[in-house]
């Protein structure tokens, strides 16, 4: 029997029973280690692997993932270049889901250890944030600000970080202006 | 994307992720913008805030490799601009095969070998070069000028004095950081320049035929640490004529390079002593010998950079001159003429192959090369993305900080 002719069926948190190749189920960590820990002998009977920590429509969501990328090499570790762009199969995959959504699939992924998922899941959320102001995450990540008024006012005044804080905002700022300005060259006396 | 209240079949918040998962999400963005984030929440900052995880950060960055303990247990290390100096740096290097450089030539160029480079900013942001010669002038270069005419290099000379010396110009160093200037050289002269004026102008000059040659000179907030051709490191007054207040024969013989820190000088010559001297008592505080025959020193990072004849680079710990590592940068029979450490690199400047860029770690890999130059390359200097290189035939090439980085 070839990879792929083998499927697997697993059962989620709330009952719903799946089914996923065995090229796909390669590509999650997890399930490799729970298959190894229970050799399957007969697949087409066996009891579902049970998934106690996910629900079904994240599962689903990680399967598809997983039956659509069963070809593409695996990332072997941690190293954040090498996992490819991300395509539009994907983007529509993932734009289904809103915030909390994504938090789901980002824990699944990793709890799975389904690697380039949760990579690519974690760039998504660093492009939802990169480049805004603390005030403009607080809302896009809905996270309280519970400083005290005290210890905001000493944020201005803390240590040399913010000094690096201060200057690469000006050096954005500056670069606006930049951008503005006529060149000349600038003389000195 | 997200409303107030999101559908009920998801249940996780971020901040109900596990602590690790949640900084993968910051692995991917540049290190200052995490480091803005600790405004956000508490517990944002506390993740943030948290100086292993920088340190991670660095190895990670590194291809799994440790900083030097030297390194990372110098005074002024800290976790996080460490990792930032590696995310510029590496961002910088990968940039320049893409930039085209700038090549003084004509009236704007020196006529002869370039010994002496410095570059420097001025208080509102203009960017300057000071070039020392051995046709025995000093030139200010307006890197600002060089960037916005390309082609009309008449521009690019700010300021210069011909004749600042009767001989060659080894070492050039900026007093208060932009308007006062020290030079010397072959003639055994010191020189304190105003460099406001215009042409220069000279404050003070001293001669000291005695201690020989001047073979490098570093501003010392009030002094000028002067090594010397005949052994000795002399400290001159730079409020007072620069009269010497201090002198002690240091070698066997030349001293060929130096550099200080806190109470410390360090040099090395061609006794192939690398000495360490307490400025407070100018007696020996420690020294090695047998050194790897070397070019150039470099202080910096809690380690002493030494560029040797044979084509590498050792370092050895500031604090007890233990030898830390060395690597390789060019094949035996090509000198490394000087090198420089930075936070986030080690850059080599060599004989034969140009001018090469390192990334950290005991085991460095290359990040760019130049390859070799039109003429052989004699000093450079690095400042915050800026590169000059000063040549045997006195031009001056110039790489300009990418604006975008």
């Amino acid at each position: 029997m070839t990879d792929s002719a083998v499927i697997y069926k697993v059962k989620t948190i709330d009952g719903e029973v799946l089914e996923i190749s065995k090229r796909a189920a390669d590509r999650s960590a997890t399930l490799i280690e729970m298959l190894r820990n229970c050799p399957v002998d007969d697949v087409e009977n066996m009891d579902p692997i049970v998934l106690d920590r996910a629900k079904g429509t994240i599962v689903k969501m990680i399967i598809q993932w997983c039956e659509d990328h069963k070809y593409q090499p695996i990332l072997k570790d941690d190293k954040v270049e090498h996992c490819e762009e991300i395509k539009n199969q994907e983007k529509e995959l993932l734009k289904d889901l809103d915030g909390d959504g994504l938090y789901d699939l980002f824990e699944a992924a990793n709890w799975l250890d389904v690697r380039c998922l949760r990579q690519k899941i974690a760039k998504i959320l660093a492009a939802m944030i990169s480049g805004k102001k603390h005030t403009e995450i607080r809302t896009i990540w809905q996270l309280e600000n519970d400083f005290t008024a005290e210890e905001e006012a000493q944020f201005s005044t803390e240590d040399a970080w913010n000094v690096l804080v201060e200057e690469m905002t000006k050096r954005e700022a500056e670069k606006v202006t930049e951008n503005v300005a006529t060149p000349s060259a600038s003389t000195s006396n | 994307m997200e409303g107030p209240g999101s559908s009920s079949q998801f249940e996780t918040n971020l901040v109900d992720l596990p602590r690790e998962l949640l900084m993968k999400i910051f692995e991917t963005l540049p290190p200052k913008h995490v480091y803005k984030m600790s405004r956000v929440c508490r517990l944002l900052n506390r993740l943030i805030k948290d100086d292993s995880w920088w340190m991670n950060q660095i190895q990670r960055a590194l291809n799994g490799v440790r900083l030097p303990i030297a390194e990372t247990k110098d005074e002024e290390f800290t976790p996080f601009t460490t990792r930032d100096a590696i995310y510029f740096e590496e961002r910088r290097w990968a940039a320049i095969a893409q930039e085209t450089k700038s090549i003084t030539e004509g009236s704007c160029s020196h006529y002869a070998t370039i010994d002496a480079v410095k570059l420097f900013k001025s208080s509102n942001g203009a960017r300057f070069c000071i070039t020392g010669a051995r046709d025995r002038s000093l030139k200010i270069f307006n890197l600002d000028a060089i960037k916005n005419s390309p082609v009309n290099k008449d521009t690019w000379v700010n300021k210069e004095k011909e004749g600042a010396h009767e001989g060659w110009i080894w070492s050039v160093d900026l007093v208060n950081e932009q308007n006062e200037l020290l030079s010397a050289g072959w003639d055994s002269t010191v020189c304190l320049w105003d460099i406001d004026q215009r042409p220069f102008h000279c404050i003070s000059r001293k001669i000291d035929a005695e201690n020989g040659a001047v073979t490098g000179i570093l501003a010392d907030e009030k002094v000028a640490i002067c090594s010397r051709f005949h052994s000795t490191i002399t400290i001159h007054d730079i409020n007072n004529n620069l009269e010497s207040v201090g002198k002690v024969r240091a070698h066997q013989g030349a001293i060929t390079s130096i550099a200080q820190k806190g109470h410390y000088i360090y040099s090395y010559g061609v006794d192939r002593k690398l000495r360490i001297t307490d400025k407070r008592n100018l007696k020996e505080h420690l020294s090695i010998r047998n050194v790897p025959n070397s070019l150039n020193i470099c202080l910096n990072s809690g380690l002493v950079y030494l560029a040797t004849s044979s084509g590498e680079v050792h370092a050895y710990r500031a604090d007890n001159l233990s030898p830390s590592h060395n690597f390789r940068v060019v094949p035996d029979g090509n000198a490394v003429r000087q090198v420089i450490k930075t936070k986030g690199s080690v850059l080599a400047l060599t004989q034969l192959g140009g001018l090469k860029s390192f990334s950290l770690a005991p085991a460095p890999i290359e990040m760019y090369s130049t390859g070799k130059f039109h003429c052989e390359p004699c000093r450079f200097d690095y400042l915050a993305g800026d590169v000059a290189v000063g040549c045997g035939d006195g031009s001056v090439t110039f790489w300009h900080r990418p604006v975008d980085l």
